[in-house]
């Protein structure tokens, strides 16, 4: 029996491990004249651990992997970002704490966060893109990237690839290596230097490299008026600030000859191999599609979808898809060439508030998964498919912000032989030693259906 | 046994169905004189007989919902500090600004009166033209109102009917019918200033809480119990009856109730998160396509 856990972020600051078991595949075997067709094992419940305490003031608004997905990184309400280590009971490994205020009315939130095996990059709603470096707590990097972002994401595959889009905020790519490439360059020399007193002596080293660069860092802040990069592609007169490397431009303006309003709400890379198609979703119930490779400013693809505003988006099957939520609960899927509407999820009741793809069975299967988290404190799995059926739905209880897709359990390998099902008593009586719960439900689950066999095997031998 | 209606002849057909039905129904009426004899000497076996007896409706048979709140820390957690907890925790006595849609008629007027005379503290203001919700809602703030109800009208008739919670929502939306007024109520009595009792019945998911917790903070905690005044919210298949009654005490043993007004039903179409915001996030929304099965409720 298979099992793929899912990681949820809600209103009240709890982390929310969902393990959705698969039924294991049942062989037909041919069933003899007179007997009765064996039935099928009952539906197994989803186990839900919960960790944390509920708490408002530090609820979680993004959740992300890092590298490698050893740790899950989570941005809460109050500015602090965890590294959670989820083998480990979900005990704090390290955490950063930004400082968010209030600007005017609004609450500053976390629009974006990403990270790495180096570093965490976050983004807030005021505009503040900082790069947190892991394993040294004081080396950060800030660049105000404009205010009232919307959204933030970082290239997958290429980590120094970050684009930002917002209201009033065309969408924008930016390279972090230009970004802060004075600052680099002086932080590698001291990084080199550190490193060869590392040699000798290792902790003050890192800490000694650590002030230079944020020396250096303060040092190259004036020096951004420094005129870089690509810029020489675009005819118009607006250049590109030092480390954009790609800014839109509005859509033409209106019948009216009136200006088009820019309201990004949330965009996605296309592909995780090339960072030149993003889809980016409209407060004004827009789908649009840039090609940076195109050359051209304005979007590929300009389509008016639904009629209200897009609240979370995420990638298809492939990149000619694309799906995205809105505020009237509806989840549709999107061909990112033409811009027309191929289908829509059913089943939301409250707006999913985010949604992520994953291949299930560890990329066994030729099919993709939808999960989405949504207000009506549900997740949703959906089939990606024709069909767009509702696996599973798994009622949480809070108000959910955000969900990430967790590891993914092999099915044990099934013996026939009497070998095996001795092994498999053993293992079951060790799972019944330990205290861990959802462990021993699995365990439960997996003694009735050997009963079974085993009643099959007797008759068969009768 | 002959079968009936293989009988060819239709005379004697008819005389052999009319002797059964005869037959059967004295059968049945033998049984019944029987079984009313029997309990006659023996209550208790009538007790047992309709205590077993219990049909089989809509609301009993109703389909499993894994959101009907029993005993749940988790959700007493996200109860205790959620957007109500202003009234539930801190105390803060209900102050209700009740307005109509733009340009609104004479029926709105009158039940707009009648729900100023339900809810204890609440105002009525005129709505201008010029001023749009969110513009509302700012200025309510301002004034320190805990709640907003507009009444929308449609075909010169109240047709739903919006709460908004102040100062961080939610916002409701609810279809408005079989409204009928104090004045068409007979034998209705005539209401005191006195601050009612409440009665919530059946608000049993996650999201019937949600509803009943706004329409407590409709009310003042502490009630006047000499007013001898109840308003009823009574959910029956995701329906809210509103009644209020008096009771009037007969004598030492018998009470009576008397009917005050009016008289209104909503149903919840969405509820949203914030205050009012046309572009803002619900929540909870109804469509038709979940109305999968007479058997499945929401509240």
């Amino acid at each position: 029996m298979s099992s793929q856990r899912f990681y949820t972020g809600d209103e009240q600051g709890l982390i929310k491990v969902v393990t959705i078991t698969e039924l294991p595949v049942v062989k037909v075997k041919r069933v003899r004249r007179g007997q009765p067709t064996p039935e099928s094992p009952a539906k197994l419940v989803p186990t839900v651990e919960t960790w944390g305490t509920p708490d408002r003031e530090r609820a979680i608004q993004l959740l992300c992997w890092d590298h490698d997905k050893q740790h899950l990184v989570v941005a809460r309400k109050n500015g602090l970002v965890q590294l959670i280590d989820p083998k480990n009971g979900g005990a704090t490994v390290t955490e950063f704490k930004h400082k968010l205020g209030k600007e005017g009315k609004v609450d500053t939130v976390f629009v974006g966060l990403f990270a790495n095996s180096e570093s965490v990059i976050t983004c807030t709603n005021t505009g503040v893109l900082s790069i947190q470096s892991i394993q040294d707590q004081s080396q950060t990097k800030v660049h105000n990237v404009g205010k009232d972002i919307c959204r933030m994401r970082v290239h997958p595959k290429e980590n120094h690839i970050v684009a930002t889009a917002g209201k009033e905020q065309e969408f924008t790519i930016w390279d972090l290596n230009q970004l802060f490439e004075d600052e680099k360059a002086q932080a590698e020399e001291s990084s080199m230097k550190g490193n060869k007193k590392g040699n000798k002596n290792g902790k003050s080293s890192s800490s000694a490299s650590a002030s230079k660069a944020l020396a250096s860092a303060s040092a190259s802040l004036p020096s951004t008026t420094k005129p870089a990069g690509p810029e020489a592609r675009y005819k118009s007169k607006e250049t590109l600030a030092k480390g954009q490397i790609f800014k839109a431009k509005n859509v033409k303006n209106d019948h009216l000859d009136l200006r088009v309003p820019v309201w990004n709400t949330d965009f996605h890379f296309l592909s995780q191999y090339d960072t030149t198609r993003v889809a980016v979703g409209t407060r004004n119930h827009q789908i649009r599609v840039y090609d940076t490779k195109s050359g051209a400013r304005r979007p590929v693809v300009d389509a008016e979808v639904g009629d209200m505003p897009v609240v979370a988006m995420c990638n298809g099957k492939d990149g000619s898809e694309i799906v995205f939520s809105d505020t009237v609960t509806n989840v549709y899927s999107v061909d990112t060439l033409t811009g027309a509407i191929i289908g829509q999820y059913k089943g939301f009741t409250g707006v999913a508030t985010a949604l992520a793809t994953f291949t299930p069975f560890n990329g066994e299967s030729d099919t993709r998964h939808l999960v989405s988290v949504a207000l009506d404190r549900c997740l949703r799995v959906h089939e990606m498919d024709n069909t767009r059926k509702l696996l599973h739905k798994v009622y949480l209880k809070q108000r959910m912000t955000a969900v990430v897709v967790g590891e993914y359990t092999p099915a044990e390998p099934v013996d026939d032989d009497e070998e095996g099902e001795g092994l498999k008593k053993k293992k079951n009586k060790a799972g019944e030693g330990e205290d861990d719960e959802d462990d021993d439900d699995i365990w439960e689950s997996m003694g009735k259906l050997e009963d079974k066999k085993s009643k099959k095997r007797k008759t068969s031998k009768d | 046994m002959v079968e009936i209606n293989t009988i060819k002849n239709k005379l004697k057909r008819e005389e052999l169905f009319s002797k059964q039905k005869a037959a059967k129904a004295k059968q049945k009426r033998d049984r019944r004189i029987a079984q009313k004899k029997e309990e006659e000497a023996n209550p208790e076996k009538k007790e047992k007989r309709l205590a077993e007896n219990v049909p089989n409706t809509l609301e009993n048979t109703r389909e499993f919902d894994e959101t009907i709140v029993e005993e749940d820390e988790e959700v007493a957690a996200d109860e205790a500090t959620d957007e109500f907890s202003q009234y539930f925790q801190n105390g803060v006595a209900p102050k209700i600004l009740i307005t109509t849609s733009k340009g609104p008629s004479a029926s709105v007027y009158e039940f707009a009166t009648e729900l100023i005379d339900i809810f204890p503290n609440s105002h009525f203001v005129k709505r201008k033209p010029q001023f749009e919700m969110r513009h509302i809602v700012e200025f309510s703030k301002n004034r320190d109102f805990t709640d907003i109800m507009v009444i929308n009208e449609d075909k010169k008739e109240p047709n739903a009917l919006t709460l908004i919670h102040l100062p961080d929502g939610p916002t409701a939306h609810f279809k408005l019918s079989s409204i009928s007024l104090s004045k068409d109520i007979e034998g209705h009595g005539r209401t005191s200033s006195h601050k009612p009792e409440l009665i919530l019945n059946n608000f049993n998911t996650r999201l019937g809480h949600t509803i009943g917790r706004m329409f407590t903070t409709l009310f003042p905690h502490v009630p006047e119990f000499q007013g001898r005044q109840v308003a009823t919210l009574h959910n029956q298949r995701d329906f809210i009856f509103f009644r209020r009654h008096r009771y009037v005490f007969k004598n030492a043993k018998r009470v009576n109730l008397q009917e005050l007004g009016p008289r209104f039903t909503l149903k919840l179409k969405w509820l949203q998160k914030g205050t009012f915001d046309r572009k803002g996030e619900h929540e909870w929304m109804f469509k038709p396509e979940m109305e999968t099965s007479r058997r499945r409720f929401f509240l």
